[in-house]
C-alpha cells in the first residue's frame, strides 16, 4: 500500500525525513512521535504534497507526486485547526467532498451520512465559528471519511476532544479498521492510539526508531518508571496515604512538594491505578487533584535510544 | 478536464458563499458607489459655480472619469480576490484538505479566479451604470445605453485579464503576492504603458483595453490632444479583434503558468514538521 525507500526530505538545510524506508500493506499503523519529530512530513510525501529531496515514494504502487488520481483512495484528517468561520459544517463537507469529482446532490448526501457518522448531523447547518473545537474536529474527521477511502490518515484526532469525544473517536476508528480499511493514525500521545490497537511506527528526528506491535510497545513501557501527582484535601492524608502506597505498590521513590502534595514514582502504573480507588475507599482518604504528565512516549522513546546505543537489550524491531 | 470544471464552479460558489459578509459587502459596495459619487460630486461643484466652462470640461471629461475610476475599482476588487488565492489558503490551513484532493489545486485555483472574475466584473457593472445614469441626467448623452455596452464590453475583458494575472502571481510569489501585483500594476501597466513611442507600451494589457475603449466608446482621452496626436505617439490602430485575441492570449497564458504552478509547486506550510 505505502513504500518508502531510503526517502529523505530537506527543508533547505533543515531534515525532515531522514532516510526512511518502510513498506506498509493494508492495515492499521499508529505513526507515533514527538513534536517536530517528522510525522506530518511523511504524511505529506505519501500524499504526494511534498516531493522527497532523496529516494522514492510509492502510494499504491504509484508516485503520488505525479498522480493525484490516487488522492481519491485516500482520506485525510490533517492535525491543523482551521475553519471558516462563516459556513456551516453542512456545506463545508459538502465543497469537500465535490472537490473529489462528485456531484453536488451526491455531495451533499454523502456529507450528511458522514457527519450522522460521527455525530454532528444535530449541528451541521450551525456556522462552522460556532463549533466547539471538538465539533470541528469531527466535521474534519466527517470530510476525510465521506467519499469512503480505502486509507484514511489522520494526524493528531484526537486533539481539542473532551474524554467522551476521544472514546467516541477511538470507536469509530476501531469500526472503520474492523470493516477491513487502512487506517493510520498519527500522534504524540501513546494510549490515544493504542486504543485503536494498531501496529506501531516510531519516528523520532526524522527517523523510523521501530516499529512492532502493542505487546511489544508495552513491555518495554511495563519496565519504565511512571511519575504520579496526588494531592490531598489534609496534610495528614497526604503522609497516610503515601505511607500506604509505599506499604502496597511497587515505589520507586515518593517526593513530597508541599504537606498535601507528592510525586510519586513507580513501574507497576497500572496496578496503582487498579488499586488506589479502593485504598482511598477504604482509609477514608480523599484526594482533590491525581495528575500525570503523559510521559510515555517520553519514557519509550528514551528506552528506544538507550536500545539503539546497546544500553538496553531490544524489544521491537529496529 | 470535466472534474476540474465542477471543481472550480464548487469553489467559485464556495467562495462567493464564504465571503458573503456584512464587511465584505460594505467594501463592494463602497467600491461600486466611488465612481458615481466623485462623478456626482462634479457635477453638483459645476452647477453650483454656474460657469459654462466648467459645465464644458466636465461634459469633456465625464467618459474618462468614468472609465478610469471604473478602472480602478475593477482593479482593486480583481487584486482583493485573486491575488491571495494559495496565501490565504495556506494562512486560513486549510490548504492540507483542499491540497489532499485530485484536482484540488486546480480547481481552486480557477474557482478563485472565476470568483474575482465575477466580483470585479459585477461591481464595475454596477458602477458603470450608476455613472452612465448620473450622467445622463446631469448632461444628456446621447445613445447612453451604446456607451453603456461599449464600457461594459471593455471591463469584461478588463476583470478577465486582470483576474488571471493576478491569480497567476497569487501562485507564484506566496507572502508578498498582494506587493508584487500592485508593483506590477504600478511599474509595468501604469508607467511603463505611459512612455510614448515604445514598443513596451504594446506588450501591456492596458494599451488593448485602451485601444478597445476608443473603438467602442470613441476618443474618451483628454480633449487637449487629439486621436492623430495619439497615433502618432502610439501608432496605428490595429484590428479589433487582434486586440480581443491578445487579450484573451494573455488571459490564457496567465491561466496555464498559474495553473501548472500550483499544481506543481511544493508549498511547504510551517505546520510540516
Amino acid at each position: 500500500m505505502i513504500e518508502l525507500t531510503n526517502t529523505t526530505k530537506l527543508y533547505n538545510t533543515v531534515i525532515g525525513i531522514n532516510d526512511l524506508s518502510l513498506n506498509l500493506g493494508p492495515g492499521t499503523y499508529g505513526l507515533l512521535g514527538p513534536n517536530g519529530s517528522g510525522k506530518t512530513t511523511l504524511i505529506n510525501l505519501i500524499l504526494g504534497q511534498l516531493r522527497p529531496t532523496i529516494g522514492t515514494v510509492r502510494l499504491f504502487g504509484e508516485n503520488p507526486w505525479r498522480k493525484s488520481e490516487l488522492l481519491r483512495r485516500v482520506g485525510l484528517c490533517p492535525a491543523v485547526e482551521m475553519t471558516y468561520p462563516r459556513v456551516s459544517g453542512l456545506e463545508w463537507v459538502t465543497y469537500m467532498v465535490q472537490l473529489h469529482g462528485f456531484g453536488y446532490a451526491n455531495s451533499v448526501q454523502r456529507a450528511k451520512t458522514a457527519l450522522d457518522r460521527v455525530k454532528l448531523a444535530y449541528a451541521m447547518n450551525r456556522p462552522m465559528r460556532n463549533y466547539s473545537l471538538g465539533m470541528r474536529q469531527r466535521a474534519k474527521l466527517a470530510q476525510a471519511i465521506a467519499h469512503e477511502p480505502e486509507l484514511l490518515i489522520l494526524d493528531e484526532p484526537f486533539n481539542g476532544l473532551d474524554p467522551v469525544g476521544r472514546f467516541e473517536m477511538s470507536e469509530l476508528l476501531k469500526s472503520w479498521a474492523g470493516q477491513g480499511k487502512s487506517l493510520i493514525l498519527a500522534s504524540h500521545i501513546l494510549h490515544e492510539v493504542e486504543a485503536v490497537n494498531p501496529s506501531f511506527l516510531l519516528i523520532s528526528g526524522g527517523r523510523l526508531l521501530a516499529s512492532g506491535s502493542p505487546q511489544e510497545v508495552r513491555s518495554i513501557l511495563a519496565d519504565s518508571p511512571y511519575t504520579l501527582t496526588i494531592r490531598t484535601s489534609e496534610p495528614n492524608h497526604a503522609k497516610q496515604l503515601a505511607s500506604l502506597m509505599a506499604q502496597q505498590f511497587d515505589i520507586e521513590s515518593i517526593e513530597f512538594s508541599t504537606d498535601d502534595c507528592f510525586v510519586v514514582s513507580t513501574r507497576t502504573a497500572s496496578v496503582v491505578f487498579d488499586r488506589l480507588p479502593a485504598l482511598l475507599k477504604e482509609n477514608q482518604i480523599s484526594i482533590t487533584e491525581m495528575s500525570s504528565q503523559d510521559d510515555s512516549l517520553k519514557t519509550l522513546f528514551s528506552t528506544l535510544m538507550k536500545m539503539h546505543r546497546g544500553e538496553m537489550k531490544r524489544g521491537l524491531s529496529s | 478536464m470535466n472534474r476540474w470544471l465542477n471543481g472550480a464552479l464548487a469553489t467559485c460558489s464556495f467562495e462567493l458563499r464564504r465571503s458573503f459578509t456584512v464587511q465584505r459587502a460594505a467594501v463592494s459596495l463602497v467600491l461600486a458607489l466611488f465612481p458615481p459619487s466623485i462623478l456626482l460630486i462634479l457635477f453638483l461643484a459645476a452647477r453650483v459655480s454656474g460657469d459654462p466652462e466648467a459645465h464644458i470640461s466636465i461634459l469633456d471629461y465625464t467618459r474618462l472619469l468614468t472609465v478610469f475610476l471604473v478602472a480602478l475599482v475593477c482593479l482593486l476588487t480583481a487584486l482583493l480576490w485573486a491575488t491571495p488565492n494559495v496565501y490565504s489558503e495556506i494562512e486560513g490551513k486549510s490548504w492540507g484538505f483542499i491540497a489532499s484532493r485530485p484536482g484540488g489545486r486546480i480547481s481552486v485555483f480557477l474557482g478563485k479566479f472565476l470568483a474575482s472574475f465575477f466580483v470585479s466584473f459585477s461591481i464595475s457593472v454596477i458602477a458603470i451604470s450608476l455613472c452612465i445614469f448620473l450622467a445622463d441626467r446631469s448632461l444628456g448623452i446621447p445613445d447612453s445605453q451604446s456607451l453603456w455596452i461599449a464600457i461594459c464590453g471593455v471591463f469584461l475583458l478588463g476583470s478577465l485579464v486582470y483576474s488571471a494575472v493576478f491569480s497567476m502571481i497569487g501562485t507564484l510569489f506566496i507572502k508578498r503576492s498582494m506587493v508584487v501585483a500592485a508593483g506590477y500594476l504600478l511599474g509595468f501597466e501604469i508607467i511603463l504603458a505611459t512612455i510614448p513611442d515604445a514598443l513596451i507600451n504594446k506588450l501591456t494589457i492596458r494599451f488593448h483595453l485602451q485601444e478597445l475603449g476608443i473603438a467602442w466608446i470613441g476618443w474618451f482621452l483628454p480633449s487637449p490632444s487629439t486621436e492623430a496626436d495619439y497615433r502618432n505617439l502610439y501608432g496605428d490602430a490595429l484590428p479589433i479583434w487582434i486586440h480581443i485575441i491578445i487579450i484573451i492570449g494573455i488571459a490564457t497564458l496567465a491561466l496555464s503558468v498559474g495553473g501548472w504552478t500550483i499544481v506543481n509547486r511544493e508549498y511547504i506550510t510551517k505546520d510540516d514538521s
